[in-house]
């Protein structure tokens, strides 16, 4: 069971959070402009990162907010957890 | 129960209600209802006729302790106005319970995964959290004495879970 | 009485006199005994029967790492526990325990006609030999091998004892409570640090407790430890856990403990939890776990009397147990020495001590030899006598060719083999701490750490008591230090002053490379018989690491995970291959470190409390009313009501008769229910809903369809307006946390900009149906004089009231196709509202109906019920709700997905309804659908049946189905092939009764 840092309420235990798949893909603003081929990958394709991977939580059994983490996926280390709808912070870019 | 445990008490709030707005209107919510300002992360206050409790940024629990007629609804809503928020009455949605006793910390411990060690959860914190596999509002209001909510259907299974676990409480360290 | 316990000494209670029985037969100890060491008091050795060749087994060790003497100790017919460590079994009167793995009985055991075929059975035989035929495996090959092979026996009851689990947090947990962990947790805690120390043993001390000439401050090893844990339990911040194993190390400091609570006690306190599952959040952890002393690898190594050196002193020392009296030592490394000494001390005769390490004589072995022990350097032992029980060995020199010289034959009843100490690494491992190959060691010892932890004493290759000690204090203090945030230097080191020790030489250097010697039965690992032999065959059929050449062989995969095998294979195999120990690799450690049992991970969630178990504020009423529940997600639902004998299919017929021509009752409280509120909370419907919501007045609903983004159909419930900024939201009843859930998701991270916010209030409202002809008027003198006529209330119409004075939310809706309203009420008033609308309703016919009811009602109106009629690959037009759709909307969640083109093919599978062409046959839910019966399996599936019931409205059986370009088939025959034949359907309609809707508009 990790320890979570949410950016709200500090580190808490794994088992107070869902998980939410890759973080950073934007549903698009108007999907009627987007092809087939382009929603498919939205829909569907993910980057499935060996190695430091974007992805969204929610604090589900806490504060209930969804933020981003980034996790290394080859040792399950979070090196920095942030807020929805923020970049990563600087070093991590 | 056990001397250990020595009380699991109901503790009914006349009314409850999830407010949610911005910062600005929580704020003056917390006014209206006679707090000097809103509470900050993860804290509750009470103030004799209405608990304010931390849930979420932009979410808060509020219950009121004593009169029968509505209290919470006329007060917000008309501070409130035509700013933004969302208020929704919770009263029946949930119930309260009342824990108080030597060990009770080590008691919640048998289900609630967070360190209530009282540097650590300090009296006057609250947080959404699990007990096992129920969800409920912890909110410690003195170092041996604790407030939690939990949605009705599901405290008959975290009394039931308390009762089991007070008869096998780590209380001496032998 | 045997003459192998001594008439002083030891760490056991001569006051309380034990017994115990051991298949049967009965034999005394004292308090303060294992089961292993009552046995070799009573000069019993022969425990249990090996795995694989089922050659008789002993006592190897006096510890965790036993992998011989498995026991199953027994209290009753349910409390039966197998495979459990005789070293570990603490004695109590009454113990009875049961060797394993042997029929008919263990001296005399026939599966030892293996041992006779042995050679049929190298390393890979399973692999090999089973591998062809693949129908044989299940029905020949596996029973056999299971009854054969294999461990104890599960017992068949279920567990009658009670488990507990507890969260616990500290600063420095502490594994292992012997010298460098008492250091350490009284160093930490000295610095205030809340401290957690564990250790596996009954009695804390580890082998501190053994070195019985050192002083410590003057202070004798034992005086010591108990002033050390006097301090430590005095100290409030400090919990100490003996009888405590730590099984497993997980990520971020969280660290599994087994505590045994009740199974030393010889009447367990009524109530009391056998076990507990502690999860300890550490901020730091000090791995104080020791190290383990290895055997030899000789010819007939494996035969009960031969034990770890360490294990003879431990049982001469804890229990005054000298395990036999002519004893042949083979040693390489100098802790036999003393080892020897003791037992000589104690009375036994030491008539052989070998040391295999050099030709040269050391001073240590000059001096044995000086007290008449007959003493030799450079000799292996290259064969062993005896039956049950050692007799005798061949000791001889080996030459590089391999030939022997001075071969000579020694009679003994206990040989002691010191194979050096090995650190206990295991915990570290788990923690994805990275091991280093220490060259002097020759060991692995703890490198890089990959968690906030530090290792201390002999399980880094400190033994040394005095610098262990210090290890310890130093680990206890950097761990405090950095827990708390303090500089290292701002808590200072204990000193200890130690004399007399006889740890004092470093122990671990054996030359490990060269220690194994060859012969038939040379055994490394003795947990599942893997021989020198069956190392070598799997280097030669070409493995090169190790975790190969374990899988091959099964080496040290057995239940004590190689913790006295691991070393000698992976050094065996190493000099084999020609290559360098770390080359080879070392396998990952897994928890658990001993097995833990599953009841113990289970905890107090079992029965009742194994998930909740949620009711609604009516389940009393239902009670009463005699219903029969069903698990709905964690709801109990009441799904029918019989009468008298009624059967389900009785009662439902009678309860749709009701509802069809009087009015029903039905308890509708655990649909999810969301309040939507806030300004943008229509703009929010629009986006979330495939529906238009704008246009919905206050004081109406509609049936609402929820999709994914991928196009298919998620959820569906009816959705009121109470407010222009107020939706009141009906999901499933099994989609209501999963739909909020998504909900929260679009409203946080894709539109943050609307004014909307969501609120579960699937509680807050306990939801009584009223469906029927009769509906109106049973409800309407209840409502306080709330006009609910057709004309005021229409249908789908809401309305806000009371119900004798109970606040009230209306819904005039209908999931049975006939005349229905919702009555929502405050779910504290549930109880007592449902009692009042039942009584009132009793001269109007109205009837209680349960979900089997409900479901059967909306069939025979053709309604979906999302996960039975769909599958999460359906979209609104496959199931029929097109018309659903908000067409003049830009977008909404799932509307761009139904464009692509797949969305859109004729060939999809639609919802359609099916008729049997016999009436009364009733078709399978899941059912498969053909169009022809005509060919051959594997048949071309065009379909399932979703929905199936005998419908008493209509009076023959209906069924709903999925079938690819269903609504083009309309009146063709289909068929479901069963068992026996196949069934003609035809294709229908899925609305069966009243289609035009009629009797709901009244
Ligand atoms: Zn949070």
């Amino acid at each position: 069971m990790l320890l979570i840092h949410c950016p709200h309420c500090g580190t808490r235990p794994e088992l107070e959070f869902s998980y939410g798949g890759e973080a950073h893909i934007a549903r698009p603003a108007d999907p009627s402009l987007v092809s087939d081929e382009d929603w498919a990958s939205y829909l569907y394709l993910r980057s499935n990162t060996k190695g430091v991977h974007a992805e969204r939580w929610r604090h589900v059994r806490g504060c209930g907010r969804f933020f981003n983490a980034l996790r290394d996926t080859t040792n399950d280390r979070i090196l920095v957890t942030y807020k929805a709808g923020e970049k990563p912070p600087g070093e991590f870019r | 129960m056990s001397e250990s445990m020595s009380g699991l008490s109901v503790a009914s709030p006349t009314e409850r209600f999830v407010l949610q707005a911005d910062a600005m209107t929580l704020a003056a919510a917390a006014q209206a209802l006679g707090f000097d300002s809103d509470v900050v992360t993860s804290e509750a206050r009470d103030n004799g006729a209405f608990a304010l409790l931390w849930l979420g940024p932009d979410e808060r629990l509020i219950l009121a302790w004593q009169d029968q007629t509505p209290q919470i609804a006329p007060r917000v809503a008309s501070a409130l106005a035509d700013q933004p928020h969302s208020l929704v009455e919770v009263t029946h949605r949930q119930v309260s319970r009342r824990l108080q006793g030597q060990s009770i910390s080590e008691l919640l411990n048998c289900g609630c995964p967070l360190d209530l060690e009282p540097t650590q959860f300090p009296v006057g914190r609250c947080s959404r959290t699990l007990f096992n596999k129920a969800e409920i509002v912890l909110w410690r209001r003195g170092s041996n004495d604790f407030h939690v909510e939990i949605w009705r259907s599901y405290a008959d299974y975290f009394e039931r879970w308390l009762i089991e676990a007070a008869q096998d409480l780590p209380v001496s360290t032998l | 009485m045997s003459n192998s316990r001594l008439p002083a000494g030891g760490r056991i209670d001569r006051s309380r006199p034990l017994r115990f029985s051991f298949d049967g037969k009965v034999y005394s100890g004292f308090a303060g005994d294992t089961l292993a060491s009552a046995l070799l008091a009573n000069g019993v050795h022969l425990l249990g029967r090996s795995f694989k060749y089922h050659r008789p087994r002993g006592i190897m060790t006096a510890g965790p790492e036993e992998p011989c003497a498995l026991v199953t100790v027994r209290r009753d017919e349910a409390r039966c526990t197998p495979n459990l460590r005789a070293t570990q079994v603490e004695l109590y009167d009454g113990l009875c325990a049961f060797s394993q793995n042997r029929w008919p009985s263990l001296a005399f055991d026939i599966g030892q006609i293996a041992e006779w075929f042995s050679a049929l059975l190298p390393a890979g035989f399973y692999y090999k030999t089973f591998m062809w035929p693949r129908s044989a495996w299940h029905k020949l090959y596996e029973p056999l091998i299971r009854r054969t092979a294999g461990l104890g026996k599960a017992p068949r009851l279920a567990d009658p004892d009670r488990y507990a689990q507890q969260y616990a947090h500290c600063d420095v947990l502490v594994i292992g409570a012997g010298a460098a962990g008492l250091a350490a947790a009284q160093a930490a805690a000295a610095s205030g640090a809340r401290v957690i120390i564990c250790d596996e043993r009954p009695q804390m001390g580890g082998t501190l407790l053994l070195d019985d000439a050192a002083r410590i401050d003057g202070r004798t090893t034992a005086e010591w430890v108990d002033a050390t844990l006097g301090q430590l339990r005095a100290n409030p911040r400090v919990r100490v856990l003996p009888r405590t194993t730590a099984f497993g190390y997980f990520p971020h400091n969280l660290i599994g403990l087994s505590e045994r609570l009740t199974d030393h006690l010889a009447t367990p306190p009524p109530g009391l939890a056998r076990e507990r599952l502690w999860q300890v959040r550490a901020r730091e952890v000090v791995l104080a776990t020791g190290a383990i002393e290895q055997p030899l690898v000789f010819p007939g190594n494996d035969r009960p009397g031969i034990m770890l050196c360490s294990a003879a002193l431990h049982y001469l020392k804890h229990h005054a147990v000298l395990p036999g009296h002519r004893i042949v030592v083979a040693s390489a490394c100098d802790s036999a020495y003393r080892v020897a000494r003791s037992l000589q001390a104690a009375g036994a005769k030491i008539v052989q001590f070998i040391d295999l390490r050099s030709q040269a004589d050391r001073p240590a072995l000059l001096a044995l030899r000086e007290s008449g022990v007959s003493c030799d350097s450079g000799l292996r032992i290259v064969a062993t006598r005896g039956g049950n029980r050692v007799t005798g060995v061949d000791i001889a020199r080996i030459d590089s060719s391999g030939a022997l010289s001075e071969r000579r034959s020694i009679d003994c009843d206990l040989v002691l083999m010191a194979g050096g100490y090995v650190p206990s690494v295991h915990l570290f491992s788990q923690s994805r701490g990275r091991l280093r190959y220490d060259e002097t060691l020759q060991v692995f010892v703890p490198g890089e750490s990959a968690e906030q932890e530090r290792s201390a004493g002999a399980c880094r290759g400190i033994a040394a008591l005095a610098e262990a000690l210090l290890d310890g204090a130093r680990a206890g203090v950097a761990a405090a230090a950095a827990a708390l945030g303090a500089g290292d230097s701002a808590i200072a080191v204990p000193n200890f002053t130690v004399e007399r020790s006889a740890n004092a030489a470093p122990p671990l250097d054996v030359p490990r490379a060269e220690l194994a010697t060859h012969g038939p039965k040379a055994f490394v690992d003795f947990q599942h018989d893997v021989t020198l032999r069956d190392l070598d065959l799997a280097v030669r059929e070409g493995f090169r690491s190790i975790e190969h050449i374990k899988r091959y062989t099964t080496t040290g995969m057995a239940t004590d995970q190689g913790k006295t095998s691991n070393l000698n294979a992976l050094h065996h195999a190493a000099r084999e291959l020609g290559q360098a120990v770390p080359a080879v690799g070392l396998t990952t450690f897994r928890m658990p470190y001993t097995p833990v049992t599953f009841a113990s991970f289970a905890g107090q969630a079992r029965g009742e409390l194994f998930d909740p178990v949620r009711r609604t504020p009516m389940h009393a009423w239902a009670v009463q009313q005699g219903a029969v529940f069903e698990d709905v997600s964690l709801w109990k639902r009441a799904r029918y009501f019989p009468r008298g004998r009624e059967d389900m299919h009785a009662a439902v017929a009678r309860e749709c008769r009701a509802v069809r021509e009087h009015c029903g009752i039905f308890d509708a409280s655990t649909l999810g229910k969301i309040a939507v509120v806030g300004p943008d909370a229509v703009e929010f419907m629009n986006r979330m809903y495939v529906n238009e919501w704008s246009k919905l007045a206050v004081g109406r609903s509609k049936y609402g369809v929820l999709l994914r983004d991928d196009g298919f159909v998620y959820d569906d419930g009816v959705v009121a307006r109470v407010a222009e900024d107020r939706f009141h939201v009906t999901t499933t009843t099994g989609g209501a946390a999963r739909v909020l859930a998504m909900m929260e998701d679009y409203r946080q991270t894709e539109w943050s900009d609307l004014k909307v916010w969501l609120t579960s209030t699937t509680e807050e409202w306990a939801v009584i149906a009223l469906q029927g002809p009769r509906a109106r008027e049973l409800l309407a003198p209840l409502v306080d004089g709330l006009d609910i006529s057709a004309a005021a209330l229409p249908h789908m119409g809401v309305v806000e009231g009371t119900l004798q004075g109970v606040p009230m939310l209306l819904f005039r809706v209908s999931f049975t196709g006939e005349l229905g309203f919702e009555v929502n009420v405050p779910a504290s008033e549930g109880a007592k509202v449902i009692a009042a609308l039942h009584a009132a309703g009793e001269r109007f016919g109205l009837t209680p109906y349960g979900t089997e009811t409900m479901h059967v009602l909306r069939a025979e109106k053709g309604f979906i019920i999302i996960g039975q009629d769909t599958d999460g690959t359906l979209t609104p037009d496959d199931v029929g709700l097109s018309w659903a759709i908000g067409k003049s909307k830009r977008d909404f969640v799932g509307k761009r997905a139904l464009a692509r083109p797949s969305m859109q093919r004729s060939d999809r599978k639609q919802l359609v309804g099916l008729l049997t062409r016999d009436p009364q046959v009733v078709l399978e839910e899941g059912a498969q659908i053909v169009d022809t019966p005509n060919q051959r399996a594997p048949m071309t599936l065009i379909g399932h049946v979703t929905s199936s019931y005998a419908s008493a409205t209509l009076g023959r059986s209906i069924a709903m189905a999925v079938v690819a370009g269903g609504r083009s088939r309309m009146g063709q025959t289909l068929y479901i092939p069963m068992p026996d034949g196949e069934i003609p359907v035809e294709v229908c309609n899925p609305v069966f009764y009243d289609p035009k809707g009629a009797r709901l508009n009244v």
